[in-house]
């Protein structure tokens, strides 16, 4: 699984602001459902292609990350061949019949999810956890009007985010510890390898804990107090380039609807 | 028990971008009963070098021989399904931080944790964890309680305990100071040097201290870079000046001391590992100069 994770590098989408590339996913949801007939497919498929080609991110990479949510995909184009019955039968083999219908939404529910999955990914492959959360940030702020905590729901985001590696160590660590005691956690039946999570869980929530607490003492040691009337470190800015993607975005839009019409 | 290291190269997250060399065609020979030290900066390989030893790491090229058993590279299905339990049970880690493995309600318990994944009947447990709790000299009215009440300390001697109940044959302890003072340095090292003598173990030492190692270990392997830099006796190494600023390693404070006191008194660097030994040196040199 790689969603979630962030490369280094310099490529147009990696410098572009946080806000635009989580406005445009917010926006790609909607708008992938415009995509039904043959040509919007062949537009949207260029375009995640062309996407993946500009963050100049390895494809083999990309392709062993994506592996898993392959499967997901391959599946429901298998549950919609099989179950969808409507349209003209195509294909009998015994109990299973193929319909017309059920190969077309197959395709599009597949190629749809691949799509989305795709772009996210990108962004979060482009994009550090800390200008994302700041993009959130900047988008809760609007609601804190109706007392949404916005700064606090980014912060309490932030910690998380930058605290995930070093829990993936620390589990690895523990892991391999209780490891070297003897615990067998590949092999052996499920009843037993549940119980070895225990010898796990314990010392990673034992020491989570103890680090929320010196986190806690050590910004309140510095005068943390919310986020009112606090400057940043990194400030965002928003470029030409970024107005530029918003326009890709409606160009996008337009041009489905467009061709929805053909076919 | 010996340790063979032969070639072994390893790479962390293969496969990605992230793939860093971390060994490159290592080579070490260990033999049965030897104290040797691995000695490196951060990020030097020399963690991960001893995670092969049983077999939490697997090699990517090479193969790591402990006494009759072969680690090597995943490439067939016999190396997956090959059961690495009796090497862990005769090569014990001591980790980094070990006190941080602890999870049961009692000491106790903790340290039977081993002993029980390794086959041993619940009683033969308590009496090899009750074994080790003595050896590492944590007094018994502790043994009830949770080993998350303890002192710092006294909880590490019980993460050391629980690896010593298996009873392994070889111990490798990784940076067994760590977040100690300086009495607490020199008990934890003289009680791994004690425990190697009445075990008769194999111990291997992971360090960044000249001084330890110079003062503990027989013999020093430098690691940098992945490689192996240096392999031989300490003094051999902390004695060549040049050698030592060579390999980014700083000369141990009792050997600097020595050689710059030897031209004061006229004589030629002796040489010495220990505090007590300089200290022996000193008044001798001091006496025969009639200055006490």
């Amino acid at each position: 699984m790689i969603i979630g994770q962030y490369i280094p590098g310099h490529s147009w989408l990696h410098t572009l602001d946080a806000r635009a590339k989580t406005l445009f996913i917010l926006g790609f949801i909607p708008v992938v459902f415009l995509a039904d007939n043959l040509w919007t497919n062949v537009f949207l498929l260029a375009f995640t292609l062309f996407a993946v080609k500009l963050s100049q991110l390895s494809w083999r990479y990309l392709w062993n990350g994506l592996k898993m949510i392959l499967f997901l995909i391959v599946f429901t184009l298998l549950l919609q061949l099989f179950f969808n019955r409507e349209g003209t039968l195509l294909v009998s083999l015994g109990p299973f019949s193929i319909y017309s219908e059920g190969v077309r939404m197959g395709l599009i529910v597949s190629l749809r999810f691949f799509y989305l999955v795709m772009l996210t990914t990108l962004v979060t492959l482009t994009t550090t956890p800390m200008e994302l959360t700041d993009s959130i940030e900047a988008g809760l702020r609007p609601l804190e009007r109706i007392r949404v905590p916005a700064h606090e729901i980014a912060l309490m985001l932030s910690i998380s985010l930058r605290f995930l590696p070093t829990l993936a160590d620390e589990t690895d660590r523990i892991m391999k510890a209780q490891q070297a005691r003897g615990v067998d956690l590949k092999s052996g039946p499920i009843k037993d390898r549940l119980k070895a999570v225990v010898p796990l869980m314990i010392p990673l929530f034992v020491s989570a804990f103890k680090r929320a607490e010196d986190l806690a003492t050590a910004m309140e040691a510095r005068g943390y107090r919310g986020g009112e009337g606090r400057t940043r470190w990194r400030e965002m800015t928003w470029e030409r380039r970024d107005t530029g993607l918003l326009i890709v975005f409606v160009c996008l839009t337009l041009i489905l609807i467009g061709l929805r019409g053909i076919g | 028990m010996p340790i063979s290291i032969e070639e072994v190269t390893y790479l962390y997250q293969l496969n990605t971008p992230f793939e860093r060399t971390a060994l490159r065609d290592v080579n070490v020979f260990i033999p049965s009963g030897a104290l040797v030290a691995f000695l490196g900066h951060t990020g030097s390989g020399k963690s991960t070098l001893v995670q092969h030893m049983n077999g939490l790491l697997r090699p990517t090229k090479g193969r790591v021989v402990v006494d009759d058993i072969t680690v090597r590279a995943i490439t067939k299905r016999r190396d997956k399904k090959q059961s690495l339990l009796p090497l862990r049970r005769r090569v014990g880690l001591v980790f980094q931080y070990p006190e941080h493995q602890l999870f049961e309600e009692t000491v106790e318990r903790d340290v039977m944790f081993g002993p029980r994944n390794f086959g041993a009947t619940e009683a033969e447990s308590k009496e090899r964890a009750h074994a080790a709790l003595r050896l590492v000299g944590l007094d018994e009215t502790l043994w009830d309680r949770s080993p998350f009440d303890l002192s710092g300390g006294q909880m590490r001697r019980v993460a050391i305990a629980g690896v010593l109940a298996s009873r392994p044959d070889v111990l490798v302890v990784d940076e067994p100071t760590a977040g100690l003072d300086p009495l607490g340095r020199q008990d934890m090292l003289a009680l791994f040097k004690r425990l190697k003598e009445e075990l008769d173990l194999t111990l291997i030492l992971v360090s960044h201290d000249m001084d330890d190692v110079l003062t503990y270990a027989e013999r020093v392997v430098v690691m940098e870079q992945g490689r192996v830099a240096f392999d031989g006796d300490p003094f051999e190494l902390f004695k060549d000046e040049s050698l030592v600023r060579s390999l980014q390693l700083d000369v141990p404070n009792v050997l600097r001391l020595a050689l710059e006191l030897a031209p004061a008194f006229g004589v030629e660097p002796p040489s010495l590992r220990t505090e007590v030994e300089l200290a022996d040196w000193i008044a001798a040199e001091l006496r025969k100069g009639g200055a006490i």
